[in-house]
């Protein structure tokens, strides 16, 4: 369609020895005109990628869907099953059960909802796939998501005090928040919270700190949280009440496949999302540093601010592609099975503009979060200010 | 099938065809149905494809493999033509089809004339304004062409949702039952009814319906 913008852009805009890079904090990295240069070539990927949209990316969310429907099925009949056959096979039967069902649950959170909610196919027209309309099996409301994440999220991604996912008012990873003996204990904080993501989700948009600084009633708590609650006891209901019911004699093994289904799904998603920002290298602003945010600078946040995840393909599938986080904050409306084929692009894209491009195995990224979590429960202090970059390790 | 059908199905690349195998597998059953699918902008591979932008050879060529008797006359000269595409597409089938063909019926897919081109040189308040019915409220606005559809419509005392302003979030998206709108960010226009549109980076191009 419209990719001729795309041709006509700097394929090798270099920068030499002289060139548009200037170390100087990172606000000041890129000079004006490689800022806009940089920014184009951003834009121009995308204008390309979303001129070349069509049957493949509906055929692809198509199957996400009948993926999530089939895992869920095959998962719910292989916990009853489990019950009645005898013996270790019994067992193994329930087990595998409880892991198809977590599967389906995160194909479902994340490959299918996440990316549906942010509107990523809402050109395909089909009301299955409208980001406005979509809901989800867990128990956070996707109203709330659209508001926390779609709109906080990723318009003021690590921005401290407007992006609310920076340590989800729970956990001190960053120097820049202020320390509290509790801080202390975080590492078992953030086990729990891991166990129970979902439900940090749902009361996320809350903020039940309001509570403790007197800025909020209770009545006005309770007026606020009926959608979420509406939605935590459908879930409720659905895992721990309907099925085990339709299981009869087996209601116990379904019971408890389902929390178990639910618990796989939580301690995943909370590790891919804090793998996305929470790595040593990724940067956070200040609220000061993006007043007067020009479109290319805001593109440069979400790449300083993001990590990758690389891997197998199946596991770009199970993270939701969100292992591709970088691409994901750049474009978050663009299909996320696009995505890979984009990185190597934005990859190049940074390379010759100087700004690092954060990836790593799951494993390296994971064990710098761990020691954030692990550090920044003790008091710390950002080795420059804000506005010069880069954060204490 | 009753009767012969030869569809013919422009693309530039391949990749940008859709339903090919639910195409093929049609042609496969009914022996009535000939499907050619022409590339404009990649060499043709298989037997059922073809190359090359709309014109009187390559007419001639898949017309004749589906008729037995060529006499002289157009290939198409006792058909029905029913043609779908861009603008400029239709008027070519038309100039080459029209007059020799049995019926000629066509839909073009550029939006009409009356479209108001924005001017960023135009300061907002001398743009011109449009009328946008907003369906759910019932109200009909005299709109800006000027501004974002989002300010727009704040500046008429409305407070539809939104959130980023800058295209993100999808906060603000909300349908379009009909009528052309901008997107400020790819240039690009878009009629197709009942589309989403973000209001924060859209604006009007014409008289609008929304789902407001």
């Amino acid at each position: 369609m419209n990719d001729n913008r795309a041709h006509t852009m700097p394929q090798n805009s270099a920068p030499t020895l002289n060139s548009p890079i200037a170390r100087t904090g990172h606000r000041g990295l890129l000079e004006p005109q490689a800022l806009k240069q940089f920014g184009d070539e951003i834009e121009a990927l995308r204008a390309r990628t979303v001129a070349d949209l069509g049957e493949r990316d509906a055929l692809y969310i198509r199957r996400i869907f009948a993926a999530v429907r089939w895992t869920e099925v095959v998962g719910r009949i292989l916990l009853v099953v489990g019950f009645f056959v005898p013996g270790t096979w019994g067992w193994a039967t329930w087990a595998l059960g409880a892991v198809t069902l977590g599967l389906s649950k995160i194909l479902d959170n994340m490959e299918l909802g996440h990316n549906v909610i942010h509107g990523q196919f809402d050109w395909m027209g089909d009301p299955r796939f409208s980001g406005k309309t979509f809901e989800w099996d867990i128990a956070g409301t996707a109203d709330n998501w659209r508001k926390t994440h779609n709109f906080q999220h990723h318009t003021y991604t690590n921005v401290h005090s407007m992006d609310g996912d920076l340590g989800y008012s729970v956990l001190r990873i960053f120097p820049e928040q202020k320390w509290h003996p509790a801080a202390l204990l975080q590492p078992l904080y953030a086990i729990i919270f891991a166990l129970l993501f979902q439900w940090g989700v749902a009361i996320q948009d809350l903020r039940l700190g309001r509570l403790l600084s007197w800025r909020v009633s209770w009545r006005q708590i309770a007026r606020e949280a009926s959608p979420v609650l509406r939605k935590s006891r459908r879930q409720l209901v659905k895992d721990y009440i309907v099925f085990p019911l339709l299981g009869g004699p087996a209601w116990a093994s379904v019971m408890t496949g389902n929390l178990i289904a639910n618990g796989i799904r939580n301690v995943w998603t909370f590790t891919v999302i804090f793998c996305g920002h929470f790595t040593s290298d990724v940067q956070t602003f200040s609220k000061s540093s993006i007043r007067r945010e020009t479109r290319p600078q805001w593109y440069l946040r979400q790449i300083q601010g993001s990590s990758n995840l690389s891997g197998s393909k199946a596991l770009h599938v199970l993270t939701g592609n969100l292992s591709h986080q970088i691409e994901h904050h750049l474009f978050p409306d663009v299909p996320a099975n696009r995505y890979a084929e984009m990185a190597p692009v934005v990859r190049d894209i940074c390379h010759r503009y100087g700004i690092h491009y954060n990836t790593g195995s799951m494993v390296s990224q994971f064990s710098q979060v761990i020691w954030r979590i692990v550090r920044h429960s003790f008091p710390s202090s950002p080795a420059r200010s804000l506005n010069q970059g880069v954060p204490v390790r | 099938m009753p009767t012969d059908l030869t569809l013919i199905y422009w693309a530039k690349t391949r990749a940008e065809l859709c339903f090919v195998q639910e195409l093929r597998d049609l042609a496969k059953r009914y022996s009535k149905l000939r499907l050619h699918f022409v590339l404009t902008h990649e060499a043709a591979q298989s037997p059922d494809e073809d190359e090359g932008f709309i014109g009187h050879d390559v007419l001639t060529r898949l017309c004749q493999q589906s008729k037995e008797n060529a006499d002289g006359q157009a290939a198409w000269a006792d058909s029905q033509v029913l043609a779908c595409g861009p603008a400029g597409f239709v008027e070519a089938a038309r100039d080459l089809i029209a007059t020799k063909a049995l019926s000629f019926r066509a839909e073009g897919f550029t939006p009409s004339t009356s479209v108001v081109t924005p001017d960023e040189s135009v300061a907002p308040a001398d743009a011109p304004t449009v009328h946008v019915e907003l369906t759910r409220t019932g109200r009909t606005l005299a709109l800006s062409c000027g501004t974002s559809l989002l300010e727009a419509l704040e500046a008429h005392g409305l407070n539809p949702p939104s959130g980023c302003r800058m295209g993100v979030c999808h906060t603000c998206v909300c349908q379009r039952h009909s009528g052309t709108t901008l997107d400020t960010q790819t240039g690009e226009r878009s009629t197709e009814p009942d589309m989403a549109v973000r209001l924060c980076v859209s604006r009007a191009c014409t008289d609008l319906s929304l789902d407001l």
